[in-house]
């Protein structure tokens, strides 16, 4: 380019990445998110598969959410006396409520496992799917090695029967 | 009269190959019959070019000129058929590992495509390329005496077409401010979503008032979805996925836009970047395969490995730089006068000549 050396320009676009990113205009990874957040996009596009990773995360909210179940009630009350009787209802419902807590809890729990298992599952069906797939695709390539040569004798048997029909023809 | 008819697997309104098969046509008649045969034919084109299986039957001292950038095994069993002799112009088969997840079906056109280059090889009279790139790999691929010529190459080709009113309302409407443009088609090794990516960047973290206009079919449908999904996500402004274009349309878009640019990672030549430049657009591509070489110091070629960052900087250099512009504008016309001179001064017609192949 006249006048303009294309390396002195590159080394100044670096710069400015380096000072950007000194600067915390450019966060560290910046670039890396961005790929990994399109590849993403385009494997849930691509395929419609169910997301393994997803269904682990799900598993890991529930196990989180049953074991963080409260039976504790807020007792605070502006009004005099109030806190006591707070108190004494919440005693009083949480010896009905506790074994319902109990089993949603079980539940819960139950519910992870499921999908736990689901996704074990899942990945296990995508892993022995991949294996079959790389068998099948090794016989198409013994195959058509095979039909490259059958295409290579063709070729020649039909240039020989051309060269003696010409022959014949000239005899 | 002797007959050099041309065989190109698919013919597609502006598509590059189909572009140069029919400027190389025109040179061939002065020397005897010549007709474009495809495999498959856009609608489009079908006034222009014929069905392959309506190649006339020839004669020995006839030529089939091929051109070789996808393989279809009827297209190789056709031409193994042939008693012409044949001449090869290879534009480049794209690594199908590009396409294996996202179109395992045209991954397997690729694969055939290099295939087909070693099945026909015994055949082949004369082997052209037209970028030195492409004649490394023929060469690697033990072709012998390779030639390289960018035969019905004319990067100038729409500066002389008329704008269009149409699209420059389209522009106004759905860009609205200066823009970054690429012109090729949506596929996962051209990159369109790095472009996304630093548009981003020069919008949200600059603040830079850029556009975005990617044009050019989705020809994986896939990555397409994924481009749009993309740029919703990212909140990118001012972007238009302008698809297939006329003539007339694409050289409007040309003659706007601001900055050129191109991430892809793998060209056999890359005559989009040299169309750009015909119209003194400042041009910005990767080094990647042949496209240093194309723009030869006539745009601003980044490293292999730029990120959304490099290409976000360079986009705004570009566009704020106005000594940098100028140096770009006249770097690109200059590079687009030496190649048009080239392309002139060597035709395919001389070569065939010179191998005694015309004569």
């Amino acid at each position: 380019m006249p006048d303009v050396d294309v390396d002195e320009i590159v080394a100044t676009l670096r710069e400015r990445i380096a000072d950007r990113r000194a600067a915390g205009d450019y966060p560290i990874g910046l670039e890396q998110q961005l790929e990994s957040e399109f590849q993403g996009m385009l494997r849930a596009i691509d395929r419609h598969e169910i997301d393994t990773e997803k269904l682990g995360a799900l598993v890991q909210s529930v196990i989180v959410a049953a074991h963080e179940m409260r039976l504790d009630a807020a007792t605070d009350s502006r009004v005099p006396g109030g806190s006591t009787a707070h108190y004494a209802t919440a005693r009083v419902v949480s010896r009905h409520i506790t074994p319902l807590a109990e089993s949603v809890r079980d539940l819960g729990v139950s519910v992870a496992e499921a999908l736990d298992e689901v996704r074990r599952l899942v990945q296990a069906q995508s892993a022995a799917d991949e294996r079959q797939l790389l068998d099948v695709l090794a016989g198409v390539m013994d195959r058509l090695a095979v039909i490259d040569h059958l295409v290579e004798l063709t070729t020649d048997l039909e240039r020989r029967v051309t060269q003696l029909e010409s022959d014949r023809r000239e005899q | 009269m002797r007959a050099f008819h041309q065989v190109i697997v698919g013919a597609g309104a502006g598509d590059a190959i189909t572009q140069m098969a029919l400027e190389i046509r025109s040179d061939l008649r002065e020397v005897g019959s010549s007709e474009i045969f495809a495999r498959f034919i856009d609608p489009a084109m079908a006034r222009e070019v014929s069905p392959l299986d309506a190649l006339p039957s020839g004669r020995p001292n006839d030529v089939v000129i091929y051109h070789s950038s996808y393989g279809d095994p009827e297209v190789t069993r056709a031409l193994l058929r042939r008693p012409e002799r044949i001449v090869l112009v290879y534009h480049n088969v794209t690594p199908s590992e590009h396409f294996v997840h996202h179109d395992p079906a045209f991954a397997a056109g690729l694969e055939w495509g290099r295939h087909e280059l070693s099945l026909l090889r015994g055949r082949i009279v004369l082997a052209t390329a037209d970028s030195r790139f492409n004649a490394d790999e023929l060469t690697d691929l033990g072709f012998r005496n390779v030639h390289v010529i960018a035969a019905g190459l004319r990067p100038h080709r729409l500066t002389t077409v008329t704008p269009s009113t149409d699209t420059v309302r389209t522009l106004r409407e759905k860009v609205g401010v200066p823009y970054v443009l690429n012109v090729s088609q949506l596929l996962p090794h051209k990159c369109q979503h790095v472009l996304i990516q630093a548009l981003h960047v020069v919008q949200s973290v600059h603040g830079a008032e850029i556009g975005l206009v990617l044009v050019g079919p989705p020809r994986s449908p896939s990555y397409g979805r994924g481009l749009v999904e993309l740029a919703r996500s990212l909140r990118v402004r001012n972007i238009w996925f302008a698809h297939r274009q006329s003539d007339a349309s694409l050289a409007t878009i040309y003659r706007s836009a601001r900055v050129f640019a191109s991430a892809s990672v793998h060209e056999g030549l890359g005559i989009p970047p040299l169309e750009a430049m015909s119209f003194g657009v400042p041009t910005v591509v990767r080094d990647a395969g042949a496209t240093a070489e194309t723009v030869a110091g006539g745009a601003l070629v980044l490293p292999n490995g730029a990120g959304p960052l490099m290409f976000a900087e360079a986009i705004l250099a570009a566009h704020q730089d106005e000594a940098l512009r100028s140096s770009m504008i006249c770097a690109a016309l200059e590079r687009i006068a030496e190649l048009t001179a080239a392309v002139d001064s060597t035709s395919l017609v001389q070569l065939l000549e010179s191998a005694g192949l015309a004569s």
